[in-house]
């Protein structure tokens, strides 16, 4: 049977994933922790920071919300998340 | 010169095509025409732009979205390269800002749909008459494929990637576009204003609006004699759901007509509806509709309490579209719901002359409407399709 050729239809992650630059000491750091809203992620991420707490000397810890579960947090609130911590944990998913 | 194309080749056979498509993941459940390199640069040609011009760029999915990926899955798809203008706007419009596109990842089934107007519909031979939600003619249905696999191979909206969606879209390979038909007159010769011109286009204007749609479709069938009556009844029909969000009505020719006649236009329709929207408190707790805001409840958690009807809650009301907050709106609606004011009711003439249904779909209120007026230059030198599987 006659070979023919046919073209990959994929995009691949064409955008290099941009991560934050990770913080190699989270003693007298401020951590926050953005919940998307979901029921039940809050205590997920409260007891996250508890953890943190326990470990880490934290110079403080912020907790956010995101105003919908499932579009992304507004650049106002990502600008205030960012002038107020050192780093920011937050979930995926929807 | 024939651009230059960097997606990967595989080579294969005519019997083994679809077994590597489907293998690869490369294929949203249904067969594919072959996108040899051939036919693939000349639908990439057909635009008058390079392969690797970035028609949209989803940060949400690490992604952009190239002309040449556009033309390979649109060829799959068993379009003709003049649809590309279509799918090439269609793709724009999901980026854009309103749209929101990351919420078609919810648990919802959210998904793209399309309506088309213009002077392209008939041009393409779109179909805005019988079974024009089902599709069935070369232009939607290959245009709407076209957009199902690039949601698939481009953008990860798929089982497995980040499509979350409980039941998912009925029609998504072949449903997702409709045109309006824009030619609808009463017996004096007056029209209804397209849905492009409700968005400021002018009616010359080839344009793609893109709305967020969940998978419920409804359906109701109305004396056609009064037109007040007719939006009265949609009231009681369109907005169970009850989501402050963008409405899509498709009303029948002949329903029009006794709107047109009447001397209603679609703006008077929209806004008598968004006037009216509106339940009873008891009606909303009957109906499972309290409390769908959980988490904005004081305590954040489920009280069961709140959800019995009490007396005097038939009397109390939460209007769909009021601009002015209620005591209860945060039992019902999410603060980013209040906070967004372009949720609207549009309306487009299309289907069967002889129906007397309306249509409606649920809403989604993570994204809003819209809208882009076609480049015609795009597809404009297409000359027609030379597809074959021994094509390359």
């Amino acid at each position: 049977m006659e070979q023919f050729d046919v073209l990959d239809p994929t995009t691949p992650g064409d955008m290099a994933p941009a991560l934050a630059s990770r913080i190699p000491d989270l003693n007298g750091k401020i951590i926050g922790a953005l919940w998307n809203g979901r029921p039940q992620e809050d205590e997920v991420l409260k007891g996250l920071l508890a953890r943190l707490e326990e470990r880490y000397e934290l110079k403080g810890t912020r907790f956010y919300r995101k105003p919908q579960l499932y579009i992304s947090a507004p650049i106002p609130l990502v600008n205030r998340i960012v002038g107020e911590c050192d780093a920011v944990i937050t979930g995926v998913g929807t | 010169m024939p651009p230059t194309l960097v997606s990967p080749r595989v080579t294969t056979t005519a019997r083994e095509l679809n077994e590597l498509y489907f293998a690869n993941g490369w294929t949203d459940g249904l067969p594919v025409v072959p996108p040899t390199p051939d036919v693939v640069a000349e639908f990439v040609e057909s635009t008058g732009l390079p392969p690797d011009h970035v028609v949209a760029v989803f940060p949400d999915r690490n992604r952009s979205v190239t002309i040449e990926k556009i033309a390979v899955n649109s060829v799959m798809a068993g379009c003709l390269p003049q649809y590309l203008p279509v799918i090439i706007t269609a793709v724009e419009t999901m980026a854009m800002p309103e749209f929101e596109f990351n919420h078609i990842a919810c648990l919802r089934s959210a998904f793209p749909h399309f309506v088309v107007n213009g002077p392209i519909v008939s041009e393409l031979e779109m179909n805005t008459g019988v079974w024009m939600w089902g599709s069935g003619d070369r232009a939607t249905t290959t245009i709407s494929r076209a957009l199902s696999l690039i949601l698939w191979n481009c953008l990860a909206q798929r089982p497995g990637a980040v499509q979350a969606g409980a039941f998912g879209i009925p029609g998504r390979q072949s449903s997702l576009v409709v045109a309006e038909n824009e030619d609808v007159t009463d017996q004096h010769g007056n029209g209804w204003e397209p849905l492009h011109t409700m968005f400021g286009y002018d009616a010359t204007d080839s344009v793609v609006t893109c709305v967020s749609l969940c998978p419920g479709f409804g359906q109701v069938m109305l004396s056609l004699e009064d037109a007040e009556y007719l939006a009265t009844a949609m009231l009681e029909h369109v907005f169970a759901s009850f989501h402050k969000a963008p409405y899509l009505i498709t009303i029948p020719p002949p329903m029009a007509r006794t709107f047109i006649g009447a001397g209603w236009s679609k703006q008077d329709l929209s806004d008598y509806l968004k006037e009216r929207a509106r339940y009873s408190v008891a009606w909303l707790k009957k109906s499972g509709r309290w409390g769908r805001a959980a988490q904005d409840f004081p305590g954040n958690r489920w009280d069961p309490d709140e959800y019995r009807p009490k007396p005097g809650d038939e009397n109390e009301y939460i209007h769909l579209f009021s601009k002015e907050p209620g005591p209860w709106d945060l039992y019902v609606f999410s603060q980013h719901e209040l906070d967004d004011p372009r949720q609207e009711i549009m309306i487009i003439v299309a289907g069967g002359d002889g129906a007397m249904d309306m249509a409606w779909r649920v809403p989604h209120n993570g994204g809003q409407w819209a809208s882009k007026k076609i480049d015609r230059q795009a597809g404009a030198t297409a000359t027609g399709p030379t597809q074959s599987p021994e094509g390359g």
